[in-house]
């Protein structure tokens, strides 16, 4: 498997704080009114109990991107060194059709007309730091790195369960760690990461 | 400034940058080639320089590390700092918006005075010199006419700068330092004459952990509570959480106590009946180490859980499920907030709470609350950070008003974290000249004497005891930040003289005579200060915006302008900060060769179970009694009977509430409180920072589902929220996380955001200010230590009007 970057979430770890959503913004100098990245609530109430859920979502940067198979002008595409979807401002001519094929509604389409999403901090990777999300998540609930190291890696240090490998037909590179004896992967699963969920929706 | 030497500086940080980040060694190498360690350095661009400091948006407590990113002189970012022990290169949301917040339009630029009618919001221009001799010529003119003691300071959050408004105060001759009753000073207390001191949880080795009335994941998400906490989930530990909505701290815990806001008193008893009435108690402690538990057991029999299930809403069944797993689980704590501040019964929740710990055998043994540990601050504790009598450096006394005796001015760094000088205490004739007593006078210090912030404005309106005639707001913001607005502002309509400090317009800044602009942090090079066992300087990150100076250049200013030069290092920021680190036994030279601060060896942990020496901890009274006269663990109270409080903890109702109100609940059925902080805001300021404003564009109010149906309401809708007091507007945030019979909303919203176009909302009527929906009537105060309630019966309905403002 050529290498692969992309997003370890240890699920239940992350509470919501929007540290990542707002240094995603000041790190990426991201306009007013779009978001790369959010942190999504999910709430639930049974008789039994109330259940609150989170996850930080952004580009997944997804081994198939239907956001670069659909763009006319080829202005999205997939660096082969690492697997990072990134989009060519220069060449997107805002026809907007990545933003309807994206399973989970991540390009978002900026004041000057183009498209713009997560790039994994390109820059700061070029500058010898992680991605700004990562680095700076107070519950340690983000990590960047080579998805198939990781599932090769086994069981993180510290978690209940191993990897879970995102699915999807996109193929989204993100995996998924049981950081506790209670969080119910599936559920995570199910309610996040499925298509048309509201992943990413700022 | 370490001009020479800053590409040194970053190169250096970002080199161990790279190896602290080594535990995630793992992603590390495996990124990509541009991460190995040699790329680093040569990747990084030569005109961007990187200042390690500590960040300055929040408090009370001291900052978390960051390098500061600067370019082109202006400050841009910020990265990590790995060697900043509080935070280990992690940082929250408000540390990487702060440049907005410095470049913001509404920062305040120069000096001014009032020019139009007090409220108007008409200035002028004027110099430094202008401002501080009228400061100075008023506040001599009143000392003169009616005694130093008609100047009340008011407090923010605990800064480390309170220390030089305290010591001018002491200097002035006035005791009148105004402490808002909701934060911190309130459980200090409570828990001293209780248990000798504050009880921290031991939350590294704990079985069972209570987190109550508390908000580890807002308060502050990189500064170790929230490491702690999920640290401990991690371990498998039981966490139950204590409070009425569900956070996302209560998100990861085991069991919710959905217990009313206002009611953690009721709910404490019926704790303690349990644990008394199924004999769960630790006998041995009981016997040996607590004074008084005979008259506990009779006094408990009327808080039954099925009494307790009526007023705090908790099902009785519940309360005994908690109450034994907290007595019976050995290795058990409590992490108390300051969500017990907020209640008028709030002295008796943590006396409760206190003696809960200490008759299930849980006090100051490992994985239980520990005794000299940190803990919130209590006043003439060492958590105190205005403590200046609990510094072990010579003080001098000073006479009601007088002129100030020679004192060698001895800053201290022994104290706790915030503690930046010391010296001067104050004479029992001051003390007894507070014009409304934070605590009873006989529990006053000579070191930290407060009064009750709301009081200064009732003795504005009333000229009881006697009138304040000058107010000074050092970044504090009265007008939303205490109970009853409406009050408040007719105070400092009629006020003869207020001041107010801050580095942006306030919300009350429209009442000011003159208007001190102040530098941000980033733009001073002091106080030295760290958290704990770290000390570092700080660094100036860009030379200051404006005309402005720092809260330590203005007292030390205006000190020495006053004629107290002798206690102001005569007037010299260079002396002050000198004397700043020989107290702290490090020089200049020695600190600044280490950018990154210095941290020293951790405390050992002491001993557990070292009862005899914390119950025999001595008060900062000025009889320097201990707090606990019998040295054993007050349940029966001597000390507050004597002075005429119940010596045992009782329930009192809020001054509107569900059960204590009735004939309210028809007209207002549900029950408002609100949060003390959240994820991207403190109190009443940063909603002018635009990317912090995007994370909450609008004020909202939290309403179960089927509460919001009942009325028509959809998330999102403008909704009008009505208490006896006055009505003002949010917008429904429609989630099951709250009890049904209850609304939370954050307090603090005034601010508007020019960038997002969002308008400055009222203080009063149709604002989303949460402080003027409360009663301050006698009710609302906790008799003993003052704190205020902030509950009251509300309806809410939706808004015929859904446009972002009204009228």
């Amino acid at each position: 498997m050529a290498k692969q970057l992309g997003f370890k979430i240890h699920l239940g770890r992350c509470v919501q704080c929007a540290a990542c959503e707002v240094a995603c913004k000041a790190a990426n100098a991201v306009e007013y009114g779009v978001k790369w990245r959010t942190v999504g609530v999910y709430w639930e109430e049974t008789p039994a109990r109330v259940v609150n859920i989170a996850l930080p979502q952004s580009c997944l940067h997804c081994a198939k991107p239907a956001c670069a198979s659909i763009c006319p002008v080829k202005a999205i595409t997939k660096r082969a060194e690492d697997g990072i979807v990134t989009v060519d401002a220069k060449k997107c001519i805002g026809c907007r059709s990545c933003e309807k094929a994206c399973p989970y509604k991540v390009p978002k389409y900026g004041k000057n007309g183009k498209m713009q999403k997560c790039n994994l901090c390109l820059d700061r990777l070029a500058k010898g730091r992680q991605p700004v999300c990562a680095s700076t998540c107070p519950g340690e609930a983000l990590e960047v790195g080579d998805i198939g190291q990781w599932l090769k890696d086994g069981k993180p240090k510290g978690a209940v369960g191993g990897h879970t490998k995102l699915q999807g037909r996109t193929n989204p590179s993100a995996v998924l760690v049981k950081s506790f004896a209670d969080t119910d992967v599936d559920k995570y699963v199910k309610v996040f990461l499925s298509e048309n969920s509201s992943a990413g929706k700022a | 400034m370490l001009e020479s030497n800053d590409t040194e500086v970053t190169r250096r940080s970002i080199l161990k940058a790279a190896g602290a980040l080594g535990v995630q060694s793992a992603v590390w190498g495996a990124i990509s080639p541009l991460l190995a360690p040699s790329g680093i350095a040569r990747a990084a661009q030569p005109e961007e320089k990187l200042i390690p400091t500590m960040c300055g948006m929040c408090g009370p407590s001291q900052g978390c590390g960051i390098n500061a990113v600067v370019r082109g002189g202006r400050f841009v970012g910020i990265e990590p700092l790995p060697e900043a022990p509080l935070n280990l290169g992690r940082n929250c949301g408000k540390s990487h918006a702060a440049p907005q917040w410095v470049y913001s339009t509404e920062r305040l630029r120069y000096p001014l005075k009032r020019v139009g009618a007090k409220g108007e919001g008409k200035f002028q221009r004027i110099g430094w010199d202008e401002a501080l001799d009228t400061i100075v010529a008023k506040l001599k003119e009143q000392k003169e006419k009616y005694g130093a003691e008609s100047l009340a300071i008011l407090s923010p959050a605990a800064r480390s700068y309170n220390s030089y408004f305290r010591r001018f105060l002491a200097a002035h001759g006035s005791p009148n330092y105004a402490h808002s009753g909701i934060c911190a000073m309130q459980r200090g207390f409570s828990f001293q004459y209780t248990l000798g001191g504050s009880p921290s949880p031991d939350i590294a080795n704990t079985k069972l952990l209570v987190v109550w009335a508390k908000q580890p994941v807002y308060a502050g998400s990189s500064k170790g509570n929230l490491r702690a906490l999920l640290a401990a989930k991690a371990r498998g530990v039981k966490i139950i959480a204590v409070k009425p909505t569900m956070e996302p701290d209560v998100a990861v815990a085991d069991i919710w106590v959905p217990v009313r806001p206002g009611t953690d008193a009721a709910f404490a008893l019926a704790l303690l009946h349990v644990v008394v009435n199924e004999k769960l108690y630790d006998k041995e402690f009981v016997e040996k180490w607590t004074h008084g538990f005979d008259k506990l057991v009779p006094h408990v029999q009327k808080y039954t859980p099925e009494w307790a299930e009526k007023v705090s809403g908790v099902p009785a069944a519940q309360t005994r499920e908690v109450a034994r797993l907290f007595a019976t689980t050995k290795h058990s704590c409590i992490d108390a907030g300051n969500g017990f501040e907020h209640a008028p019964s709030c002295n008796d929740a943590v006396r409760a709470v206190g003696i809960l710990i200490a008759i299930c055998g849980h006090l100051d043994r490992k994985g239980g609350n520990l005794l000299g540990g940190g803990g919130p601050g209590g006043p003439g504790g060492p958590g105190d950070p205005g403590n200046l009598a609990a510094n072990p450096k010579p003080s001098a006394k000073l006479g009601p008003g007088g002129p100030a005796p020679k004192a060698k001015s001895a800053p201290g760094g022994s104290r706790g974290p915030g503690g930046q000088d010391g010296g001067l205490s104050y004479t029992q004739e001051v003390v007894n000249k507070l014009v409304g007593p934070e605590f009873p006078l006989p529990f006053q210090t000579s070191g930290s004497p407060t009064s009750a912030y709301y009081r200064i404005f009732e003795s504005v309106l009333t000229g009881k005891p006697y009138q304040i005639r000058t107010i000074i707001s050092p970044g504090t913001q009265p007008a939303t930040s205490t109970r009853g607005t409406k009050n408040v502002l007719e105070a400092l309509k009629k006020v003869d003289f207020y001041v107010v400090l801050d580095v942006a317009k306030t919300s009350d800044m429209n009442y000011a005579d003159i208007v001190i602009p102040i530098s941000t942090m980033y733009e001073v090079d002091h106080p030295f200060e760290g958290g704990g066992n770290w000390i570092m300087p700080r660094r100036k990150v860009i030379d200051p915006i404006g005309d402005t100076k720092s809260d330590y250049e203005f007292w030390i200013e205006l000190g020495a302008r006053m004629g107290y030069g002798e206690h102001f290092w005569h007037g010299s920021v260079k002396e002050w900060k000198e004397s700043q680190l020989r107290s702290r036994g490090i020089t200049l030279a020695e600190l600044t060769a280490k950018p990154q601060g210095i941290v020293r060896p951790a405390a050992r942990q002491p001993a557990y179970e070292k009862y005899a020496q914390a119950f025999a901890a001595r008060s900062g009274r000025f009889d320097r009694g201990p707090y606990l006269p019998e040295g054993k663990v007050a349940i029966y109270n001597t000390l507050f009977e004597k002075a005429g409080y119940n010596p045992l903890p009782e329930w009192r109702e809020p001054p509107e509430s569900l059960t204590g109100t009735p004939e309210l609940v028809k007209k207002y059925p549900l029950l408002l409180s609100d949060f003390h902080t959240s994820k991207v805001y403190n109190a009443s300021w940063l909603r002018n920072v635009p990317y912090l404003r995007e994370v909450m564009p609008d004020p909202t109010i939290q309403i179960h589902p089927e509460t919001a149906r009942a009325r028509g309401i959809k998330q999102g809708d403008w909704v009008l929220v009505s208490s006896p007091h006055n009505t003002i507007r949010l917008r429904a945030d429609v989630n099951p996380g709250i009890r049904r019979d209850t609304v939370m909303a954050l307090h603090g919203w005034w601010e508007g955001c020019a960038e997002l176009k969002k308008p400055e909302l009222p203080r009063l009527k149709y604002g989303a200010n949460t402080n003027s929906m409360y009663s301050v009537g006698e009710k609302a105060y906790d008799p003993l230590v003052t704190a205020m309630s902030s509950q009251t019966l509300v309806e809410v309905v939706k808004d015929p009007s859904q446009s972002a403002t009204k009228g």
